[in-house]
């Protein structure tokens, strides 16, 4: 609450001012209104139901709590397989009132992008670190690996930013092996 | 087990019905009346219903189960099923938008209404409006509430009146600002509640507590707004 408080007395200010966004292009509109139309359209694809049941097994199975290079690039392959089964999801039900058949099918896609992301940036980040526990690189590896990973779905590239250590009003943590 | 489930789709069916399903269940398996909404969807896409966290905490699936109104996703079949048959419709009282979705707009208006937040003029200080322990403690059982809207839609006098009486989820969370020790808008949230409909058309039937997933007493709470009310026009 607290929190959002902030961001919304920022986001009110900064309106005011004149704030300088981007504006949707009327490619992006095509695209969206595209994305609906295309699963009006299909009636050949496979169901959500099944396609969503696969994505979760393969999430569960390569990119689980302890991870490795070998299982991972397996996992990385089914969901290349799956991206083209799950871009031509089938809705069993075309029709506009509150119709949450449609509104699964379009969660599962998005689903699948941040599944994608998840995998490949923790396929390629060769270290533990906290949450990301790998069996190939058990130790933290702070020589290569003290960043930001930002994932580019366009390119699916892994760049990395650097992490801020010197931050304006609160002293930093040092940057160390945590061991409890 | 057989489902019984109302089905409404305003742009084919000219009223609703009710469509009995046979769902295959595994022998000595309990499962939540969600779960077998979600069955019954795999293979019938066109049932709508809401859901969403799926353990009791977003207050999205409402519904009404053999009778009584509940949250589909914390609601075991052993607790429900008579007879081997589950009956569901949707939250009593409110129009129904398709299948098992209500239209809430009436309940948030009431919502809406008791300014659920805190009012407070006093200038902020350099830290946080600070409570002590007993203070805080009289919120105990008020900020629970998840709005499900399953104790207003099981309420005969919201029925009968959803635009004047402001029901019990209102009338429970419009009393967890009225104990609030640090809301100072006591007087005004008082004097808005008081005519013969917002609070005095509770009578006391007490579905609200029967039915409330999270335990919660708005019966209880809206004697505690009575007795203000009361005093305050003595």
């Amino acid at each position: 609450m607290v929190f959002g408080r902030a961001a919304g007395i920022f986001i009110e200010e900064q309106l005011q001012q004149g704030i300088e966004y981007a504006t949707a292009s009327a490619d992006d509109v095509d695209r969206a209104v595209g994305r609906l139309r295309a699963l009006d359209a299909n009636d050949t694809g496979e169901d959500t139901a099944t396609l969503k049941r696969e994505l979760q097994s393969c999430m569960q199975n390569y990119f689980g709590v302890f991870r490795d290079g070998e299982f991972m690039h397996k996992g990385r392959e089914e969901l290349k397989a799956m991206r083209e089964r799950i871009a031509s999801i089938a809705i069993g039900d075309k029709s506009r009132a509150f119709n949450t058949a449609r509104l699964e099918a379009l969660e599962l896609q998005n689903l699948f992008e941040v599944a994608e992301a998840t995998a490949i940036a923790a396929d390629e980040r060769t270290e533990s670190r906290g949450a990301h526990s790998r069996r190939d690189f058990p130790e933290r590896d702070d020589k290569h690996w003290l960043c930001h990973s930002l994932y580019h779905p366009a390119s699916k590239k892994l760049t990395r930013r650097e992490v801020n250590f010197s931050p304006k009003t609160v002293e930093t943590f040092e940057p160390k092996v945590r061991t409890y | 087990m057989l489902v019984s489930v109302y089905r409404y789709n305003p742009e084919t069916d000219q009223e609703p019905y009710m469509q009995d399903i046979e769902v295959s269940l595994l022998e000595g398996k309990d499962l939540m009346v969600l779960d077998v909404l979600n069955l019954i969807k795999e293979k019938d896409q066109s049932l709508s219903y809401r859901r969403s966290c799926r353990e009791g905490v977003c207050g999205s699936d409402g519904v009404n189960m053999n009778g009584k109104n509940g949250l589909a996703c914390i609601t075991p079949l052993s607790e429900v099923v008579s007879n081997g048959k589950l009956v569901v419709r949707p939250l009593p009282g409110l129009p129904v938008i398709r299948d098992l979705v209500v239209d809430m707009a009436i309940f948030y208006k009431q919502y809406q209404r008791i300014k659920p937040y805190l009012q407070n003029s006093s200038p902020a200080g350099s830290h946080e409006r600070l409570q002590s322990p007993e203070d805080r403690a009289k919120l105990d059982g008020l900020y629970e509430c998840i709005l499900c809207a399953c104790c207003s839609t099981s309420c005969p006098s919201f029925w009968w009146n959803p635009d004047k009486f402001v029901g019990p989820s209102g009338l429970l969370q419009a009393y967890r600002f009225l104990a609030d020790s640090r809301d100072e808008a006591t007087e005004e949230r008082l004097a808005d509640l008081d005519d013969p409909f917002s609070v005095f058309r509770c009578r006391g039937i007490m579905n609200c507590v029967s039915v409330c997933p999270k335990g919660l007493n708005p019966t209880k709470a809206i004697g505690h707004i009575r007795d203000m009310l009361l005093s305050r026009a003595t």
